[in-house]
């Protein structure tokens, strides 16, 4: 049991509602030797510019990573998220709480179907009203 | 059983069911770049391969079981060296018994955490640096024993001290170790730029993604993609461009991932050593050496070099020969994409210098030089063509023409040879 396989069952919306005034964090748990993580947020009113909200933030085996996402205002989101890991065997855990409560909940690793590079990274649409 | 439950958290890592899981013929949306660009369905995307560590350059940490028998379970010496086999510090072959005395591995072998927690793994960077092994018995050496001046078979030890072999090594520049800094830092670094431009288009295109099919009145709940959304998504020109450009740019990044870590797994080594054996006299002569090995590569090349000093004691009572060896080989992949072979052709050089001091075997001087062109003519189906030199004709050996100090080999009959299939 690690801190990636333990907790409940993937959750994996492709949207999540929230209110502006909600608490929206999000959380990564590294189970790799070594990550480097980086978090961005782009509005769909202007979507070929990303906000990074963690930039190559580097984390070890075991570290759980978490952020408050700070929302300008109302509107549609798109938060994604990124790890670049030197090590052959990976996997992560990747959660979005809103006031505490999990609303989506993806776990990944090396084994994971697809490109690696693709497997590496996540996104999920936030509705904030 | 402590070890067990340590070395699962990296087991784990490679074998978690985790995915976005779809029916068949739905496709998960985080896929969605790779399948529509490429036309692959969803359901026949496979893992692809990381490319792992080479064996030989990962920690040296021994494997356990949990059904291991424990140090203190039997102290006297066939149960220590079960437990030693049994945990992989100790090896057996040909007779002899070898026992790694790599000191990480013990120290992770006592502290499992040493090796899965990173933040102690990176503490221990100087202790992974010095490696050893020792060995007991196992067959001496061929020499004429009873003084009729032909040499006599080679014994097989009966007791363990009648051969001990052992050796010490230092590792005092280079690592091949992905989880030392200075490669997964190097890592980042240089695989920054190509992720960065990743992450500049996945979002914009995953956001595009969920708006479009959100339009189409897709559940919002669920992130696989049915066959019918799927048509409709790659019917939109504009982003199946912007799932065209992610599926390359990840590609990129995979490829350059794999080439950086290449460099990592044939960075340059240079290690320091120190060995002898150890034989009663009817098994043959005591030996001790020292000397320095190093090796680095790319890709498509790899050079490797052995300097030493040896020497021998003839008998308790004997002589002392010495001598000095310095051998050099360099292999690099030439004419790459050529008509018979997109790899290339596989040319190595190598050369063997040996000075003999005292009683020389037969030469006091040994030089060898020997370039080798591996010609492919189909997959199965290869072509040396070898050329040696060296500082005395008997020395030529291995080669099929010999004039002089010079064998050549060319051997083309092997077209002719059946392959297997």
């Amino acid at each position: 049991m690690t801190i990636c396989s333990d907790g409940p069952q993937d959750l994996t919306p492709l949207e999540v509602d929230c209110k502006s005034t909600d608490t929206c964090t999000w959380k990564y748990s590294v189970c790799m030797p070594n990550a480097s993580i980086s978090l961005y947020l782009t509005s769909a009113a202007d979507p070929g510019h990303l906000q990074p909200l963690l930039q190559n933030v580097q984390k070890k085996n075991g570290d759980v990573l978490t952020h408050d996402v700070i929302f300008p205002g109302p509107g549609t989101y798109e938060l994604s998220w990124s790890t670049v890991t030197a090590d052959a065997a990976w996997a992560n855990k990747v959660e979005l709480l809103v006031n505490t409560a999990v609303q989506y909940l993806l776990r990944k690793s090396n084994a994971s179907a697809g490109s690696d590079a693709l497997n590496k990274r996540g996104a999920v649409m936030l509705e904030v009203t | 059983m402590k070890r067990a439950v340590g070395l699962a958290l990296f087991i784990a890592a490679g074998s978690a069911q985790a995915d976005i899981s779809c029916k068949e013929g739905e496709t998960p949306v985080d896929q969605l770049p790779v399948a529509i660009a490429t036309g692959i369905a969803g359901a026949t995307l496979t893992a692809s391969a990381p490319r792992s560590t080479p064996t030989e350059t990962k920690s040296g940490a021994a494997a356990g079981s949990a059904a291991s028998a424990h140090i203190t379970d039997g102290a006297d010496f066939p149960s220590l060296l079960a437990f030693a086999v049994e945990n992989g510090f100790a090896s057996e072959n040909a007779g002899a018994t070898t026992f790694n005395l790599n000191l990480f591995a013990i120290e992770a072998f006592l502290d499992p955490k040493a090796l899965d927690d990173q933040y102690r793994y990176e503490q221990y960077q100087t202790l992974r640096r010095f490696g050893g092994s020792v060995s007991f018995g196992g067959k001496g050496q061929s020499f004429d024993r009873d003084g009729d001046g032909k040499p006599d078979a080679a014994e097989t030890a009966a007791n363990s001290s009648d051969i001990v072999s052992w050796e010490f090594t230092y590792r005092f520049y280079g690592s091949r170790d992905r989880r030392d800094p200075q490669n997964f830092e190097r890592f980042f670094a240089r695989s920054a730029q190509g992720n960065a431009q990743l992450d500049q288009l996945y979002a914009p295109t995953m956001l595009q993604t969920s708006k479009s099919l959100k339009a189409m009145g897709h559940d919002m709940h669920s992130s696989c993609v049915t066959a019918e959304e799927r048509l409709k998504l790659a019917s939109d020109a504009a982003l199946v461009e912007k799932y065209r450009s992610v599926a390359a740019a990840a590609d990129m990044v995979d490829s350059a991932a794999n080439e950086i870590l290449q460099e990592i797994d044939q960075g340059t080594l240079w290690t320091l050593y120190i060995n002898g054996v150890s034989r009663k006299p009817q098994f043959g002569n005591d030996e001790y050496g020292a000397g320095i090995r190093g090796g680095w590569g790319g890709p498509d090349r790899g050079l490797t070099l052995n300097a030493g000093y040896r020497q021998v004691q003839d008998g308790p009572a004997g002589p002392l020969n010495r001598s000095a060896i310095g051998a050099l080989q360099f292999s690099q992949l030439v004419m790459r994409k050529n008509a018979l072979s997109k790899e290339g052709m596989k040319l190595s050089l190598s050369a063997r210098l040996e000075k003999y001091w005292d009683h020389a075997p037969v030469h006091g001087t040994i030089a060898k030089l020997n370039a080798q062109l591996e010609i492919p003519v189909s997959d199965a189906v290869t072509i040396p063509l070898s050329v040696t030199w060296a500082n005395h004709t008997d020395l030529v050996t291995g080669e099929k023409d010999v004039r002089g100090n010079i064998g050549i080999s060319f051997n083309p009959s092997e077209l002719f040879k059946p392959t297997k299939l």
